[in-house]
């Protein structure tokens, strides 16, 4: 696979899984862990580590739009419950080894629904810490 | 809408709203002729890839209005009416009474009129000036 552009990653939000990705300026899913040090006297005068808890997270840059994209975030972010998200970097065809799918839940912590200046674009950025682990599938992927 | 409207869709919806001002002629192409009051809009620009899959297009439309013989007083009253804010003649709210053109796109904006300026035809001098329009398709 060569270099590519993204023009479209496929994001689905919501307990409905609804396809957001007309909405979807920019995402960027975030795969992190806490370092932990195991450092101790008499190994070699280097630091050592190993990866602890995961703790993942997804930011999106969002166009708003108050009939759909609105309620979509404020419903999730109201019932205060983690919802699935799946974001493949190619659109809607099937995973694989040139289309990772990455699935997880996320769980809405907080949502601007009014942002912007006079005459602006209604847009919104969001972060959302993940519930649990990612997976990723994908045959080769 | 987005990645499904046409160039020509757009300019059509363009007209069709101008043409709701009494009296202006409206075009969705350039017209050969010289008949004032007249309007026409030339698209200046497209920025693609505003939101994945083709989810956000920006058009940028400059709306040229030549308005009548720039030596006449009813043509300067006219490009008054034009370029005010509200009014029947409201270029700007002529244009945005109907935000999507139709269904057409998802939202406009009349941003600015600027560049009023003469144009010569038919062994006359017309006044016009130009509305810049932002259009999210």
């Amino acid at each position: 696979m060569a270099k590519q552009v993204l023009t479209n990653v496929n994001v689905t939000f919501g307990t409905a899984n609804t396809d957001i990705s007309s909405y979807v300026a920019s995402v960027a899913l975030t795969l992190s862990a806490a370092e932990v040090a195991t450092t101790a006297f008499g190994t070699a005068n280097a630091v050592t580590r190993i990866q602890g808890l995961r703790d993942h997270s997804v930011t999106l840059s969002m166009h708003q739009d108050y009939p759909t994209i609105e309620k979509l975030f404020y419903d999730a972010f109201n019932n205060g419950t983690a919802v699935p998200m799946v974001i493949k970097p190619n659109g809607t065809a099937t995973a694989g080894s040139t289309q990772p799918q990455y699935s997880f839940n996320v769980l809405p912590v907080g949502y601007t629904p009014v942002n912007g200046a006079v005459g602006d674009l209604a847009t919104f950025d969001i972060t959302l810490p993940v519930d649990g682990a990612v997976t990723k599938t994908g045959t080769g992927a | 809408m987005s990645a499904t409207t046409t160039v020509t869709e757009i300019k059509d919806g363009i007209a069709t709203a101008l043409r709701t001002i009494s009296g202006l002629r409206a075009y969705a192409q350039q017209p050969d002729n010289v008949n004032a009051p007249f309007a026409w809009p030339m698209l200046d620009s497209i920025t693609y890839n505003g939101a994945m899959g083709g989810g956000l297009l920006t058009h940028i439309f400059n709306v040229s209005v030549v308005v009548g013989r720039s030596a006449e007083r009813t043509a300067q009253i006219a490009l008054d009416g034009f370029l005010s804010y509200r009014g029947t003649s409201s270029v700007r709210q002529a244009l945005e009474s109907d935000r999507t053109l139709g269904g057409v796109v998802q939202d406009l904006l009349v941003e600015s009129a600027s560049n009023i300026s003469t144009l010569d035809g038919n062994d006359a001098t017309y006044l016009m000036v130009d509305f810049r329009v932002v259009v999210y398709a």
